[in-house]
């Protein structure tokens, strides 16, 4: 089957995440070998990553999982344990600067965790998952932990062609509600 | 036909961390970052219940944030095109409505529960755990973003569509 980089109908969400835990691990081994600034930035870059990776996969993933096959609570419960656990040793670093002498032993520590976390998921959840749920949901999932974790617009709005013009304080909400109802009411008139 | 809110969702949420911005590290801006996108999806997908109704409101525009940034005192001076771009995905109710449920946790118990079966959710057991249960972290991390009374002009802005859905919501389910 083909695996698309960057989404798209046939998305498999368990690929998605599995090359997410890729860039996980890439970005530990970055915070490792930069130094100074270099090291201050990585080290954010992977606060975000994984931040908003777990946060994606407790909205979408681990509910679906709960209920895709027995023993899923147990599965998602312990997964969940170990996020927590994570996010408490995530937070100590967060609070450290990187030239700390602590900082390194503990990032290490973390990733230790994190990876063995991210394994526990491929091998224990993933793949149960992915056995017992149809293509079309694994795809639904993936279009959904992609909203999740989007980022905001590089580009405005097509409709909004300058800056001034969202300076003009229209009521553009009222207009989108009466657009609505005009259509509801145009639709309902059919019935 | 598919209508992704996804910009919208982003851009109203970047709006709400910013003007609300923790005052920590790396790790609090992205907990207060989750909260709010969180918050910000049920807001959405409670004004735009239907694939239409987002359809709608992605062509017609989600309106921007100048009026949110006047009501923040936010003196954006001469803004460059970029940030200019996403603030034209800002939607204004939806940020009020989102900034509601930060604030009260029995509005977002309600909102969440009113969402459990909406389009969006594609058919899958979504939880917004990070908006209803929030733990220790996410607490410090948006401490203004959850303050009822910093929030309550915001909040205020569109409170009565907001309780009226929901409302409206509870007695059809009824
Ligand atoms: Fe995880
Ligand atoms: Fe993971």
């Amino acid at each position: 089957m083909a695996e698309r980089a960057h989404g798209g109908a046939d998305e498999n969400v368990v690929t998605l995440l599995k090359e997410q835990h890729r860039q996980i691990r890439e970005l530990f081994e970055q915070v490792e070998t930069a130094e100074g600034e270099g090291r201050r930035e990585a080290f954010r870059k992977l606060v975000r990553m994984l931040a908003v990776h777990e946060t994606a996969e407790e909205e979408v993933v681990h509910p679906t999982a709960r209920r895709a096959f027995p023993g899923g609570d147990r599965v998602v419960d312990d997964r969940l344990r170990e996020e927590r656990e994570a996010k408490e040793v995530l937070s100590e670093l967060d609070g450290m600067d990187v030239d700390d002498p602590d900082f390194m032993p503990t990032l290490r520590a973390l990733r230790d965790d994190v990876l063995a976390h991210a394994d526990s998921e491929e091998r224990l959840e993933f793949s149960r998952l992915q056995e017992e749920t149809e293509p079309r949901m694994l795809a639904r999932m993936a279009k959904a932990v992609r909203a999740a974790e989007a980022v905001a617009p590089t580009h405005p709005h097509p409709g909004v062609e300058s800056a001034t013009k969202n300076l003009v304080l229209g009521p553009v909400t009222a207009l989108v509600d009466r657009a609505r109802d005009a259509v509801r009411k145009a639709m309902g008139d059919r019935h | 036909m598919s209508a992704d809110l996804s910009p919208l969702i982003a851009a109203t949420a970047q709006w709400l961390t910013r003007a609300y911005a923790p005052g920590g590290g790396a790790l609090d801006s992205v907990l207060a970052g989750a909260q709010a996108r969180q918050a910000v999806t049920v807001a959405a997908w409670l004004r735009y219940p239907t694939v239409l109704d987002a359809g709608l409101v992605m062509v017609a525009g989600p309106g921007g944030s100048a009026r949110l940034d006047w009501l923040a005192g936010a003196d954006l001076g001469e803004t460059d095109e970029a940030d200019h771009a996403w603030r034209t995905w800002v939607d204004e109710a939806v940020a009020s409505w989102a900034a509601a449920l930060l604030s009260d946790r029995r509005l977002a118990a309600a909102a969440v529960a009113a969402v459990g079966d909406s389009d969006h959710a594609l058919g899958l057991p979504v939880e917004f755990r990070r908006l209803t249960a929030p733990d220790a972290h996410d607490g410090r991390a948006a401490p203004l973003l959850r303050h009822p009374d910093l929030v309550a002009s915001l909040a205020g802005l569109h409170r009565a569509e907001l309780l009226g859905r929901l409302d409206a919501g509870h007695e059809h389910a009824a």
